[in-house]
């Protein structure tokens, strides 16, 4: 009675019955983490616009919007009352960060360290500190005593606040401090539901004030005055919001909240002049699609507006988003609906088309009377037209710009934009072409602390490693995917779990390529370009060698194979790089999933690593091809399938083929693209290729009848398991299982062991049925 | 009437009546503000609800430990007489991690000190006798959260009730049971929703069914919680983009920009601003809806492992799907 072991049954039809697809980690990325961006949104020409700057996120999102970053308008104002004798940090130390008790000091005489306290002291500015510490007072009435108890200010005690700060705007001394009482009396007759009191003092104050001497204050209260009317007059309110929005950044966000977009579509109609442009500005900030039309109504009198450049940049970013992203991320690599190809395609004209269109307008406005920023504007029409595939355009108006540009940033922005035109136009990735984009990226890199998390200098990484990847120069590409920066923090990276250069040159790179690159991270000849891009990484060289042989041994040139391995040290295979160190003492001539008799193999300790393997199994094979007793030559043909089955995709001791062992769906996305995998590594080819020698060649029949059911198990585990159907959706048919000839053969021929198997285990029936 | 009649009649009654289960009809409150008006009461009680779960806040944890209260509720108007308040606060499992097992005690205090003020000053109830936590929490912060339900059910006295994942009925020995007085079974979102072949992400019966074969039964009641929401989900080149509550099962038929496909996908047609969304042509918006049929087998996969309470997510008119009383009380009539 032959032994049959369950055990190998039980590995087989556990290992489809318990099969879940292992599903890509469907957590992200989230489309900001991927968007891909070149020009700097920082260009827009004001900071305090950079809670506003475009984002695949709706914006207007509490958990989204930058505290940290709120507009500084307020303290800008402050500075400049002070004649700039005071700093920013000392007059935002006094105004934002005292404490009531520390300006109560400041009013009784105490002396202070602060720069902006000494000022008012030393100028006997008594007015402004009474005013800091009424201010104090008020805030105290609204902090809450803890995260978890809020306060809620009495009306009446709110009511007689806002009544000191009516009296005091008669008293005050200039426009200054006037309009900051007003701010407050009418804030806090908001507060205090009194709203046509806090409407009134609002109309009453500021509209006797001159437009040159407004202060922002006067947006900050005419927020409270739109809220007031909420509920009475909602025209009215919009129109307040709508104003506010336009006039003051720090309140942009607050503003746009209550803003209704299509409402505000509808009010257009009743709009004119200021009022008509302040709602053409809001619904461009709001509109996350083609928003050329708003660009063209607000260019008219706005082109030297940072708000205005603003919403340029924005709409650059925009068509970088829908035309770059893609391009540069695969993000529509994944074909699952069947027409999607051809939409993505219409997109992407679309979109070109629209770029241009964009860069049109751009150009127009640079050449536009009266243009303070004409370097600007011909900066971003230059990126447009890159964007839009138009190089020669782009690099003309580039030169151009160059003579018109002002500021450093745009400078910077400049090189990126060269570099990038450079990239999809130079005919030849060579030794010139990175020569001439050296010359503007070690500009951009001289200040290193800023790349750290320099989102567009990752993005720049990426476009580059793009132009030579579409030139299948895989082992260049691979020197931008080993930058530093993309690796690191998960927002910056565009590449997700098993990414590196390693994987990159294993999924693309034939042996050559790596070769090449191998030499370019040893050599001491490196170029300035290289010397950048490998500065920090600490490649292994070793791995690359296993890399190599291991491409060698899929194409079955094992003696090449055993070259490369043969420099690796042998520490290298017990270290943490090597992910299959645990196998090292397993035997690959030893299958595990079969438990009969396996002559002159032993499942005792061995050393294998891939030198040692390689050697063995040629061993093996010279053996076996010169061996005559037909038993032996069997049992020599069976342990070397069981090697092949083993360096197979479904072999549990050796990933001799693959790295980053992972499916998604039923792809092995690794090394789809490789075009050296071996056919052994998916169909167990060899591995059946020698099984079927040794039932041939054995003369025992219970042993051809035993390796007859490993070559039946094997055949249906690779006939199914690439086949198999999402396991969660039942709507999907099974497909039918290939005739298993091993099965057939078995059950036909060697009836009385069919049996046997199949009373042992009934699911040997599978193979066939 | 003879004897034997009467037994058998008794009987019969005795039979009859441990047969018809009367549901407990419940639903969670789950916006920032609470603004009950007439009509919401109404439908309260039209329908013979008696609970109503609201969400007080959700507990924030700050990366330097400080527990916090985010989006406390806001009252614009009274809670209801005559229908019983369970608070609920969701907890933040991800920044759970980040506190101290020090201060727990005080967090509880905080929790149950927050709640009292909403309860009674908000809304003016004073006698809940429940509070119920809603965490779904993991290997790295289940002591944390243990440690917190047994801190709050000590320093309240209420009755704490709990939320359980369907992971967490399965997989009980891994994921622990926290010492709560009864748990609540949340029997939705239990599919991919990131993933464009996912059918429904709200409710997936088959996915469901895997959870609740074999598993083993909670060691104190579970009331059910289905879902009663729809929303659309956007995918872009087959990457999530974000999920749309304004397009959903009552509205999606009427958006002029999409052209239905097969099963509950649509397809965009041309690029368009809708809201504050860019849909672009091609992008594909999955419509996940909850079917009656789909709900009551829902109900007969959990009816093992839960009692006679249906908790139904959550009260919202704009999204409801539940149009009509029959609907009602075929999700809430227990028919085994």
């Amino acid at each position: 009675m032959k032994t049959i072991s369950i055990a190998f049954i039980t590995l087989i039809i556990s290992s489809l019955l318990t099969f879940k697809p292992a599903i890509a980690c469907w957590w992200g990325p989230m489309p900001e983490d991927l968007r891909v961006y070149l020009f700097n949104p920082n260009l827009a020409g004001h900071k305090d616009l950079s809670p506003f700057y475009f984002n695949t996120q709706q914006w207007n999102s509490y958990d989204i919007f930058d505290w940290n970053n709120i507009p500084e308008e307020n303290i800008e104002e402050w500075t400049a009352y002070f004649g700039n004798s005071v700093s920013r940090e000392a007059i935002k130390d006094l105004i934002y960060r005292s404490t009531t008790n520390e300006i109560l000091k400041l009013k009784n005489g105490e002396k202070s360290k602060n720069a902006l306290a000494q000022y008012l002291s030393n100028n006997k500015r008594s007015d402004i500190i009474e005013y800091l510490y009424f201010a104090k007072q008020i805030e105290d009435l609204f902090r809450p005593i803890d995260e978890w108890t809020p306060t809620t200010p009495e009306r009446k005690t709110l009511e007689k606040f806002a009544l000191i700060a009516e009296k005091e705007i008669g008293k005050a001394k200039d426009m200054m401090m006037k309009q900051r009482y007003a701010y407050q009396s009418v804030m806090l007759y908001r507060y205090a539901n009194n709203y046509s009191k806090a409407i009134d003092l609002y109309n009453k104050t500021w509209e006797k004030i001159k437009l040159e001497d407004v202060s922002v204050m006067k947006y900050w209260a005419l927020s409270h005055v739109a809220y007031s009317q909420a509920d009475t007059d909602k025209k009215e309110s919009q129109k307040n919001y709508l104003r506010t929005f336009a006039n003051c950044h720090a309140k942009k966000f607050w503003a746009s909240h209550e803003l209704d977009k299509e409402y505000v579509k509808k009010l257009k109609e009743d709009l004119t002049d200021c009022d008509l442009e302040y709602a053409n500005l809001y619904l461009a900030y709001n509109n996350p699609g083609k928003a050329i039309e708003e660009l063209e109504s607000l260019a008219e009198s706005n082109f030297n507006s940072a708000q205005f450049k603003s919403l340029i940049v924005r709409e650059i970013n925009k068509i970088e988003l829908w035309i770059k992203t893609p391009e540069y991320t695969g993000s529509n690599a994944l074909l699952y609906w069947e027409s999607n190809e051809e939409i993505a395609e219409t997109n992407r004209k679309n979109d070109i088309a629209y770029a241009a269109k964009v860069a049109q307008l751009v150009e127009q406005i640079a050449h536009a009377e009266g243009n303070e920023d004409i370097g600007f504007y011909q900066l971003a029409a230059a990126h447009l037209y890159f964007t839009a595939g138009d190089a020669n355009k782009a690099m003309s108006l580039l030169n151009t710009a160059e003579k018109n540009i002002k500021t450093d940033e745009q400078k910077i922005q400049l090189r990126y934009t060269r570099i990038v035109i450079r990239a999809i136009s130079t005919p030849k990735l060579d030794a010139d072409f990175e020569n001439q984009i050296w010359a503007d990226m070690k500009e951009i890199v001289k200040d290193t602390t800023g790349l750290k998390h320099n989102r567009e200098f990752a993005n720049l990484m990426l476009a580059l490693h793009h132009a030579y990847h579409n030139k299948n120069m895989f082992d260049r590409a691979a020197l931008f995917v080993s930058f530093d920066l993309n690796k690191g923090e998960r927002w910056e990276t565009r590449w997700w779990d098993y990414t590196s250069e390693f994987y990159y040159l294993d999924k693309y790179a034939n042996r050559f390529q790596v070769e090449n690159f191998t030499n370019t991270v040893v050599s001491d000849k490196k170029t300035d370009l290289e010397k950048f891009l490998l500065k920090k990484k600490n490649i292994d060289t070793f791995r690359y060698f296993d890399l190599m042989g291991t491409m060698e041994l899929r194409k079955g040139n094992y003696e090449k194979a055993i070259e490369y391995y043969h420099k690796i040290p042998e520490k290298f295979w017990a270290s943490d790089v090597y992910s299959y160190k645990t196998y090292l003492s397993e035997n690959p001539f030893w299958n595990t999933n079969v438990h009969f008799r396996q002559e002159s193999v032993s499942q005792d300790a061995h050393y294998f690593n891939k030198e040692v393997l390689v050697k063995k199994l040629l061993e093996h094979i010279n053996k076996y091809e010169n061996e005559t007793a037909p038993a032996k030559k069997a049992e020599l043909a069976f342990q070397i399938g069981n090697v092949y089955y083993n360096m197979s995709y479904f072999g549990t001791h050796w990933h001799t083929t693959s790295y980053g062992w992972s499916i998604y769906g039923t792809e092995i996305i690794y090394t789809s693209h490789n075009t050296e995998i071996n056919e052994n590594y998916k169909t167990c080819s060899l591995a059946l290729k020698y099984y079927e020698e040794a039932v041939r060649l054995h003369p025992d029949k219970n042993r051809q009848a035993e390796f007859l059911f490993a070559s039946a198990g094997i055949k249906y585990e690779t006939d199914t398991y690439f086949e198999r159907i999402n396991y969660w959706d039942e709507s999907k048919p099974r497909k039918p299982v290939p005739t298993n000839k091993f099965a057939i053969e078995l059950r036909n021929n060697y009836p009385d062991d069919y049996k046997e198997f199949a009373s042992e285990c009934a699911y040997v029936k599978n193979f066939i049925e | 009437m003879p004897v034997r009649s009467l037994i058998i009649s008794i009987f019969l009654l005795i039979l009859l009546s441990s047969c018809s289960q009367k549901t407990k009809r419940s639903m969670y409150y789950w916006k920032t503000r609470f603004d009950f008006k007439k009509q919401d009461i109404e439908f309260l009680k039209s329908n013979s609800i008696s609970t109503l779960y609201v969400r007080f806040f959700d507990l924030s944890v700050s990366q330097q430990g400080t527990a916090f209260p985010k989006a406390p509720l806001i009252c614009d108007t009274l809670f209801p007489a005559d229908i019983q308040l369970v608070p609920v606060v969701f907890i933040e499992n991800e920044s759970l991690i980040n506190i101290s097992p020090d201060s727990i005690i005080s967090v509880a205090q905080n929790v149950i000190l927050k709640i009292e003020t909403l309860a009674k000053s908000e809304l003016k109830v004073s006698d809940y006798s429940e509070i119920q936590l809603d965490c779904d929490w993991n290997k790295a912060s289940k002591d944390l959260f243990f440690s917190l339900v047994s801190e709050i059910k000590k320093k309240s006295g209420k009755e704490i009730s709990v939320t359980v994942r369907l992971h967490q009925l399965k997989h009980q020995t891994q994921t622990g049971i926290p010492p709560a007085d009864r748990g609540v079974l949340m029997y939705y979102n239990m599919g991919q929703l990131k993933n464009p072949t996912e059918i429904n992400s709200i409710l997936n019966n088959t996915i469901g069914k895997k959870y609740l074969q074999n598993a083993p039964q909670y060691p104190y009641e579970l009331s059910l919680a289905l879902p009663v929401f729809s929303w659309s989900v956007l995918f872009r080149n087959n990457e999530f983009v974000g999920i749309l509550n304004q397009i959903n099962e009552k509205n999606i038929d009427s958006v002029k920009f999409l052209q239905k496909q097969k099963k509950n996908s649509y397809l965009v047609q041309s690029d368009t601003v809708f809201g504050s969304y860019l849909f672009r042509y091609g992008d594909i918006l999955r419509l996940e809806n909850i079917t009656i049929s789909e709900l009551e087998r829902s109900k007969t996969f959990c009816h093992k492992f839960t009692n006679h309470e249906i908790i139904l997510f959550s009260y919202s008119p704009e999204t409801n799907i539940l149009h009509n009383e029959n609907n009602f009380n075929r999700i809430y009539n227990i028919d085994y």
